[in-house]
């Protein structure tokens, strides 16, 4: 993956917010999608602006204990997104 | 018995008006609507009407709206295509509310909500909570929460059984059959069944809804049990949204908002004994989220 891409969310999404996780409705293709904790909050920091790896360094600096972790789970997450078709990079 | 009777059924803003003309038609029609049902008297958006007809030779059939959809000979199979047709009526139509794909009993004056997709073993477990956990009865199909109201709707209909799940829900099966007692056959339908814990009720309070039980029966699996977050249960409850396309924002909004005060299961089982200890204890639950 390319960490210097900049991800963002597609348009064709209805969110809630429940607790701290998310759950998102395609309105396209009507799928539905449940991200807990960490999935949300990666997705919540894909606004265009920042890069895959800026999110990674932002994380770790808010996180330093998962440092180890973070990295890795970003990177899955994002797959997981773009298998889905629910981001694009710009 | 007159062979001929006219009955009505209001659920989810929809009305259906029956009549039937023959012996086992009516003997259908009182089955599936009881001639002391709770018709509901709510203000209506459609209407439909279905006709029923039995003649002496053994021919059944059966009009929507005038339009022939069905003729055949088995009186077992004129029972389930009424009743599908009814219900895929009702959820087709119904834009006032959230619609759901689901069974529902009650326990004490708490109502378990029970979501599923067709054979996720939904009838099998209402049959089964009915009949060992000492619930009662309200659906094994629609549930119909309405916008801006404090009460929720069940569809009140008999049990319709698979007949895969016989080996599964025998010991427990304490129904009048249709076949028995109703003499419909159904050699060639699945099985429809009246349990013996009817709540009554065709209404119940919203506030009273405290447990949401997604089961998936599988054979001979091992027991997996889930307690699900809100945000989880909501994603599980919207794929059972039957009416989302007639909603705004596809009801995504609403469905999420019912998880309040509402705890959700997620369990895969292949006999009662694996979930008894877990059941007994969440339809017990009180409020979880606050």
């Amino acid at each position: 993956m390319n960490l210097c891409g900049k991800p963002q969310a597609r348009s064709n999404f209805i969110i809630e917010k429940i607790d701290k996780e998310f759950v998102l409705f395609n309105t396209e293709n009507l799928e539905i999608m449940y991200l807990n904790q960490s999935a949300a909050l990666i997705w919540s920091l894909m606004n265009g602006i920042l890069t895959t790896q800026d999110m990674i360094d932002l994380l770790i600096e808010t996180y330093p204990e998962a440092a180890s972790e973070i990295r890795t789970d970003v990177i899955e997450t994002m797959q997981r997104f773009l298998e889905r078709d629910v981001i694009q990079f710009i | 018995m007159s062979s001929l009777c006219t009955r009505e059924v209001v659920f989810a803003g929809s009305r259906a008006v029956i009549e039937c003309d023959g012996l086992i038609a009516r003997r259908i029609c009182d089955f599936i609507i009881p001639p002391d049902a709770d018709r509901g008297n709510e203000t209506t958006q459609s209407s439909v009407s279905f006709f029923l007809s039995a003649n002496n030779s053994g021919n059944f059939s059966l009009f929507q709206n005038d339009e022939l959809i069905w003729k055949g000979t088995d009186s077992g199979y004129l029972a389930e295509k009424f009743l599908s047709q009814l219900c895929w009526y009702f959820a087709d139509r119904c834009n006032n509310g959230l619609l759901f794909h689901a069974g529902a009993v009650q326990y004490q004056e708490n109502c378990i909500l029970i979501p599923g997709k067709c054979g996720s073993g939904k009838t099998t477990l209402i049959s089964w909570l009915v009949k060992q956990m000492g619930c009662k009865y309200l659906t094994d199909e629609l549930v119909f929460f309405p916008f801006g109201k404090k009460v929720v709707q069940s569809f009140h209909r008999p049990l319709h059984l698979k007949k895969a799940s016989l080996p599964v829900i025998q010991p427990f099966l304490d129904v009048d059959r249709i076949e028995e007692k109703y003499h419909i056959s159904c050699q060639f339908s699945d099985l429809i069944a009246v349990p013996g814990n009817y709540s009554g009720e065709s209404q119940i309070r919203k506030d009273t809804l405290k447990v949401i039980l997604f089961p998936q029966y599988q054979y001979d699996s091992s027991v997996q049990w889930s307690s699900l977050t809100a945000a989880e249960t909501s994603f599980h409850l919207m794929q059972n949204l039957v009416n989302a396309r007639n909603l705004e924002g596809y009801g995504f909004s609403e469905t999420t908002r019912l998880m309040n005060k509402v705890q959700g299961y997620l369990f895969t089982y292949s006999s009662f004994n694996q979930i008894y200890e877990n059941i007994l204890r969440v339809i017990h639950t009180e409020k979880k989220h606050t």
